[in-house]
């Protein structure tokens, strides 16, 4: 239910009158997008300010003509105004030093509710030669005495680190920290979420271990014998554990980049499912001197699981190479801590029964049995789990 | 849509259609700024220009209007003022889903002035939105008295219908319609769009089609009237319906979804490029920090993009802001899609506690039961 104004209801009559032509497009509060790049190390920054036509239009009038259109006739002769308008409400600083701005093309683009003004400029900010500004400051005051509501989203890229920020009349200037140790933060936090999520993932866990567990063993006519020495065993899983990275690797990257996109439902699935191969094939062995193009083949796999959970993070646009670069290694260092581990304690226990019957076999099993229960969770949606 | 930038390669390019009646707005504004001639504006003649563009934002459902509304009454913004400034004020805020905010406006108008018809109805419509029934009620009686008896009539019969009294309450408009054809246009769209809500919650799909093409006869344009008998055809398996009757419509977020959802239904080339526009408005809409969208945005992610688990997160966020019958429809359907049956488990209350007489809501409430029970 909406409330009607009714006390003014001829004025709304009127109105209604005025406004029955159609517009194709979208209505929306008023934003502009103000992007600001700097160079590691530099002093001079690169801009782009998009602001709604009929925003501009509000305070300078670009329908000369009063056709209720503007033709780009009749905006670009007034480049210059328009510059000096919004100019006068952007002011740039780094380590509190001005930086003037110097507007360079007047050009136009499209946004879901029209069309734009884009302004693009440079900024020099003649901070101390020897280094480069360690903090940026911008003050923004457009449209705000017109329209409250106006909001500037601003989009700041330094070198490899993204911040956003949105300018309001209570919010109307922002600083930022260019230092590099912001960027060790962001690299860092992605770091640590890629180890969380490799040693929260049990899945991702149990398939590197089913594929290691017969590393220190060789298969020989249907018998398992020791390896020798531990440098065969090293390389088995080398050879492992390289492969699984660079397909998990390649399609994470891909997946977020948004190239390649599977249903979550289908990619959790197939991640189970080869836990439950994987551990079956170290009971009746199939695969057994070629287990990395088990890694592989399935590593393509996980690499999707992998990015459904970066993306749940939630990425920011501009330093997505930094995040995906981030929780890669983070993935890495996860795996090989696992690897560290079970590798070692597999080689001395390789002899035992212990190890062939109750560890390889048995502790097989009991993963297959367990990702056979994701795998029938996964694929029909049920929570088997949950009831025990 | 957002290409890269370019210059125009001629003149006579028309790279924007301002809204008609652009140069009035600005002959009104520059006519204020000369009559101050320096000195500050009166509270006044603020409140004449920010009552205009109110109007124009509502009728096109165009936030930048109130925005302006906002910037006329800017002097006063934080300032206590008479009721008149506080309705105006409220307005605003329940525009942008400030609810609470724009009670917080209400409540002390109405003690200075009680027989404020406009705050009393403002008030009984946020209290409904956030289904507070009794409230809403309470209000709705406090506006019979001072203003059109169409307008208390449409008052009563929308919260009835929400408290188990649907039959009556269509009774009651149909009888309050027939009477009241001297009340002015936008009453009787609000009270024939009331009424065809109701009509098609109790299932009475014809009449409330009847109701709807009345309230469109008197504006054929009207987004909420659109949106409502865009509902019942997609409800009704007539999206193709749907496509002819949107097809110019595509303004206000409301309208643009309905038609991507019937888009999509009937196979429509448009359905792609109809689901990109909106997301990207919904993406806009998240980076200025608006949150004003929730329900569109709960039941494009639902409806269109299938991701049952957002958009139950959705869903639910947006219960939190709104109890109307659309909400608690889109938290049921989320939560069978996503098959969480005891994520809808406050709605189930909420039908409960008010009873609420909606078939499509029953529907969905069977459709869990026996996903729950298998």
């Amino acid at each position: 239910m909406r409330f009607r104004w009714r006390r003014f209801s001829v004025l709304l009559i009127a109105a209604v009158a005025l406004f029955c032509g159609v517009d194709a497009q979208a209505h929306k509060p008023s934003d502009s997008y103000l992007n600001l790049h700097v160079e590691n190390g530099q002093h001079d920054l690169q801009g782009q300010w998009d602001v709604a036509l009929r925003d501009l239009d509000l305070v300078l009038t670009l329908d000369t003509n009063t056709d209720n259109q503007i033709t780009w006739g009749e905006l670009s002769p007034r480049e210059k105004e328009i510059e000096t308008y919004v100019f006068a409400h952007l002011q740039i600083s780094a380590d509190e030093v001005a930086c003037p701005i110097m507007p360079t093309e007047l050009l136009v683009d499209s946004h879901s509710d029209g069309t734009y003004a884009v302004l693009k400029f440079s900024a020099h900010c003649a901070a101390p030669p020897k280094s480069p500004p360690k903090s940026l400051s911008v003050h923004y005051g457009l449209l705000f005495d017109l329209d409250p509501s106006h909001r500037g989203l601003l989009n700041l890229s330094a070198g490899a680190i993204t911040q956003s920020a949105v300018f309001a009349p209570e919010q109307a200037e922002i600083t930022f920290d260019l230092a590099a140790s912001s960027l060790w933060r962001q690299l860092l936090q992605y770091i640590v979420e890629g180890i969380w999520h490799i040693w929260l993932g049990f899945d991702h866990i149990l398939f590197l271990i089913s594929l290691l567990l017969p590393a220190v063993l060789i298969r020989e006519r249907g018998r398992w014998v020791a390896a020798s020495r531990l440098g065969a065993a090293v390389g088995h899983v080398i050879g492992v554990v390289t492969a699984f990275t660079v397909a998990h690797s390649l399609t994470l990257s891909l997946a977020v980049l948004g190239v390649i996109s599977l249903p979550s439902r289908l990619v959790e699935s197939l991640i189970a499912f080869s836990v439950v191969l994987a551990a079956l094939n170290n009971v009746w062995p199939l695969v057994t001197r070629r287990a990395w193009l088990i890694a592989f083949f399935f590593g393509l796999i996980h690499g999707f699981g992998f990015a459904s959970a970066l993306n749940d993070l939630g990425l920011p646009k501009q330093a997505l190479a930094l995040s995906l670069f981030g929780f890669n290694v983070g993935v890495e260092i996860g795996q090989l801590a696992i690897v560290s581990v079970v590798v070692p304690l597999a080689f001395l226990l390789r002899r035992t029964g212990f190890y062939r019957r109750g560890v390889l076999v048995a502790g097989s099993l009991l993963i297959a049995l367990v990702a056979l229960g994701w795998l029938i969770e996964r694929a029909f949606n049920i929570s088997l789990f949950a009831q025990l | 849509m957002q290409a890269a930038p370019y210059r125009p390669a001629s003149a006579d390019i028309v790279l924007e259609t301002l809204p008609a009646g652009t140069a009035t707005l600005r002959t009104l504004r520059q006519n204020q700024i000369a009559a101050s001639s320096g000195k500050s504006v009166s509270l006044d003649d603020a409140m004449l220009i920010a009552r205009r563009y109110i109007e124009l934002g509502q009728t096109q459902s165009d936030p930048r209007y109130y925005g302006y509304a906002e910037a006329a009454l800017q002097p006063w913004w934080n300032q206590p003022g008479p009721a008149g400034l506080r309705v105006m004020r409220a307005r605003i805020l329940q525009f942008r889903h400030q609810f609470l905010a724009a009670l917080a406006e209400l409540e002390p108008a109405l003690q200075t002035d009680q027989f404020n018809g406009d705050a009393w109805l403002l008030f009984a419509v946020i209290e409904q939105v956030q289904g507070n029934v009794s409230a809403a009620r309470a209000a709705c009686l406090k506006v019979i008295p001072i203003t059109d008896p169409l307008v208390g009539s449409t008052c009563v019969a929308s919260v009835g219908a929400m408290s188990g009294k649907a039959e009556k309450s269509a009774a009651l408009l149909q009888s309050a319609l027939q009477q009241a054809t001297a009340a002015d246009a936008s009453t009787r769209i609000w009270a024939w769009t009331s009424l065809g809500e109701i009509q098609a919650r109790r299932g009475l799909n014809n009449d409330a089609e009847a109701a709807f093409k009345q309230a469109l006869v008197i504006t054929p344009d009207d987004v909420y009237a659109l949106a409502a008998y865009s509902d019942l055809l997609l409800q009704t398996r007539r999206a193709a319906e749907v496509m002819t009757l949107l097809t110019t419509h595509r303004q206000a977020d409301a309208l643009l979804l309905r038609l991507a959802i019937a888009a999509m239904l009937t196979h429509d080339a448009e359905a792609g490029p109809l689901r990109d526009a909106l997301a990207q408005r919904f993406n806009e809409a998240r980076e200025r920090g608006d949150e004003a969208h929730l329900r569109e945005q709960a039941r494009f992610t639902l409806e269109i993009d299938h991701d049952a688990a957002t958009a139950l997160s959705l869903a639910q966020k947006n219960w939190k802001v709104q109890h109307e019958a659309a909400d608690a429809e889109l938290l049921l359907a989320a939560a069978l899609a996503a098959q969480q049956p005891q994520a809808a488990q406050p709605v189930l209350d909420w039908i409960k506690s008010t009873g609420i007489e909606d078939v499509r809501a029953a529907e969905l409430v069977k459709l869990l039961d026996a996903g729950a029970k298998p």
